[in-house]
């Protein structure tokens, strides 16, 4: 048998690919980025019984299969038109709380902290979370490893398993809490909330008191004016599982605010002839090309959208560091991509205060967990704020049950306008005529997609949920000049 | 804020080898490694000491569910193309480099494996990697394609041979 040495590369297949071309005086002419084909998963399911989507569609991404099958449970409750009692909601809410942790963590630490952290220019093998961890100090690592096993051990109590939940239901959930796993899932909330006031410590330290990062962030480079998208409550507070879709213009006026049902009224997807993936955009507006500012219906919808969308954090903690972001980087709306790492981790210490205020709720321990379904199944909308966007799942049935038509738009779908739109301005800005072409100019490119979080090989519903990424430059004679190629 | 510790909850007493099927079994022969790992379960003389666990998510998830178990070995699919569908590779995971500068959206095994050991989780002492030799474009689907699955029997056995001459 033969031995092999594991490239980060060689399991993959497909990669997404940044290419610059410049012109003959050396300056950036043109940038595009583009990402592999859609794999059919629309027509996987087509023909199966409705209620097996929350299970399938964990399957689309190895990273974010909780916000799937939440979104697709609440699209079942819709099809078969049922409401789910208000302990089936709050455990649903919880666990996708704990995910949400976990979630954001891993990119705070492992994907976006390490520019920043470590330093957009330090040397490449250095700039991961072991860097991190040299920097910020060995029980770092040890806190992430244990957020992560706490966070996974609340989703398998609530959701039958760690990673991939089986528990939503059109209805519903198939178990209830006991007394015992709530008082469990207390003590990791607790953690959860130290944890993200830790997290933000680190936020304070080492990126806000650092000018030469907080110019960075600030700079026009990584700066675009866009219309703002996320999930409100109620009271217009940041939401993940449940509410209204809300929308900002830049100077961070209400635009809208809809029903998650409504949102093909809102929403279009624009098409180009270099890209398999549609660019949604607002309706309204119109489609103005990849520009931004309030006459081109490019949105957002990151942490920082939501956080724009939204009139303020519904927990006190959050609150707090979300008033404090605000005042710092001189008021509301944000549109400096690279403060999504800022609202990220607010969002984490939300995500980590909701899931102990539901915990705390005695009536998520009631055993009336499902109302089952007696109408006739026909069609039905669930969304959820996935970490990386709104994520919307749609279904259309017979009156069976049995799928006839999906649609789904992906939390980073929403933002592939803007995701091109900001690897193009950072490439403009960045690359100038008699400037070297270094691993640290092409990482300060990447940093620009990097902000979103993005999951493309999910946003074309492909596998295995995650994808190489390629940089290249190309001069004006066609000549490859600089490349750098990444695993995942 | 305390210490790293062991979560409540986790079983005291685990079998001490992790057979990890990786891989989606919705997705065609991306899901090679799920269904040769069941199948080399039932051929190891020393099935009761094993326990099969089929993971469809990133490295980093992987590496967490290995802590605990004295030894470990993942089944995946791997797109090679110098070698033939069915191939069986094999390779050390101790040798998996760390990432080369921050990826976009998961970890490789390289880092995966090295924040693991510095957070301090009690990972197996061995970890073997056996990657099976699949064609993509992977699609989404259920059962392996009509080539790889007439040599299913045949890596498991591969892989069962191999695995009572290793030191795992």
């Amino acid at each position: 048998m033969r031995t092999i040495t594991i490239d980060p590369i060689t399991r993959l297949e497909g990669h997404g690919k940044i290419t610059i071309f410049l012109n003959d005086d050396g300056e950036v002419s043109n940038c595009y980025f583009q990402v592999p084909e859609l794999r059919g998963f629309e027509q996987f399911c087509v023909g199966r019984p409705v209620e097996e989507l929350p299970r399938i569609t964990t399957r689309i991404c190895g990273v974010c299969p909780e916000a799937h099958h939440m979104a697709s449970v609440k699209a079942c409750d819709a099809v078969y038109h049922v409401e789910p009692p208000p302990a089936a909601k709050k455990l649903r809410e919880l666990l996708y709380s704990a995910f949400y942790v976990g979630d954001h963590t891993l990119h705070v630490y492992a994907l976006g902290g390490p520019d920043f952290v470590v330093g957009p220019d330090a040397p490449p093998a250095e700039r991961n979370i072991l860097g991190v961890i040299r920097k910020v100090g060995l029980e770092a690592g040890a806190k992430v490893i244990e957020l992560r096993k706490r966070a996974q051990r609340a989703v398998a109590l609530i959701g039958g398993k760690a990673i991939h939940p089986v528990t939503g239901l059109p209805g519903g959930m198939a178990k209830p809490l006991t007394r015992e796993e709530r008082d469990e899932i207390l003590g990791h909330t607790d953690y959860f909330i130290e944890f993200a006031k830790f997290t933000l410590g680190v936020i304070d330290n080492v990126v806000l008191k650092n000018p030469a990062y907080v110019d960075m962030i600030l700079s026009d480079t990584f700066t675009h004016r866009t219309y703002s998208m996320g999930t409100v409550d109620a009271n217009n507070k940041v939401n993940f599982y449940d509410g209204m879709i809300r929308v900002v213009d830049p100077d961070g006026k209400e635009f809208v605010k809809f029903h998650p049902r409504d949102y093909l009224e809102v929403l279009g997807e624009h098409v180009e002839p270099w890209s398999y993936l549609k660019f949604p955009f607002l309706k309204k507006v119109g489609w103005k090309g990849f520009v931004d500012g309030k006459d081109s219906g490019v949105y957002r919808a990151t942490p920082l959208a939501r956080l724009n969308a939204a009139d303020g954090m519904a927990t006190p903690l959050a609150q707090q560091e979300y008033e404090r972001m605000y005042s710092t980087l001189g008021g509301k709306p944000v549109h400096q991509t690279l403060a999504t790492h800022w609202a990220r981790v607010i969002e984490l210490l939300y995500a980590a205060e909701r899931a102990a205020e539901l915990a705390r709720d005695e009536e998520i321990l009631s055993d009336k967990i499902r109302n089952m379904p007696t109408a006739t199944p026909d069609e039905g909308v669930g969304v959820v704020e996935a970490p990386r966007g709104t994520l919307y799942h749609h279904y259309v049935t017979d009156e069976r049950g049995l799928v006839r038509r999906v649609n789904l738009i992906v939390g980073t779908t929403n933002n592939h306008a803007p995701i091109a739109m900001s690897i193009r301005k950072a490439a403009f800005g960045l690359i100038k005529r008699g400037v070297e072409i270094t691993d640290g100019v092409l990482n300060r490119i990447e940093m620009a997609f990097r902000a979103y979080d993005p999951c493309f090989a999910c946003a074309t519903h492909s596998l295995p949920g995650a994808m190489p990424l390629e940089v290249e430059v190309i001069d004006s004679d066609g000549t490859r000049i600089a490349v750098r190629r990444r695993g995942c | 804020m305390e210490p790293a510790s062991r979560c409540a909850g986790e079983a005291a007493e685990r079998p001490r080898g992790l057979l990890v099927g990786a891989g989606n079994t919705l997705c065609g022969d991306d899901g090679v490694g799920a269904v040769v790992a069941r199948r080399v379960h039932e051929l190891l003389p020393d099935a009761q000491d094993w326990e099969v666990a089929e993971i469809c998510a990133s490295p980093i998830e992987i590496v967490e569910r290995m802590e605990g178990y004295r030894r470990a070995v993942i089944v995946d699919a791997l797109v090679d193309w110098d070698a033939p569908p069915g191939t069986v590779l094999r390779a050390n995971l101790e040798e998996a480099p760390t990432d080369a500068s921050p990826p976009s959206h998961a970890i490789g095994f390289g880092t995966a494996l090295a924040l693991a050991r510095a957070a301090g989780l009690r990972l197996p002492e061995a970890i073997l990697c056996y990657g099976i030799v699949v064609r993509g474009p992977l699609v989404f689907g259920t059962g392996l394609s009509p080539e790889l699955a007439a040599r299913v029997e045949d890596i498991a056995r591969q892989i069962a041979e191999d695995l009572k001459c290793a030191a795992v």
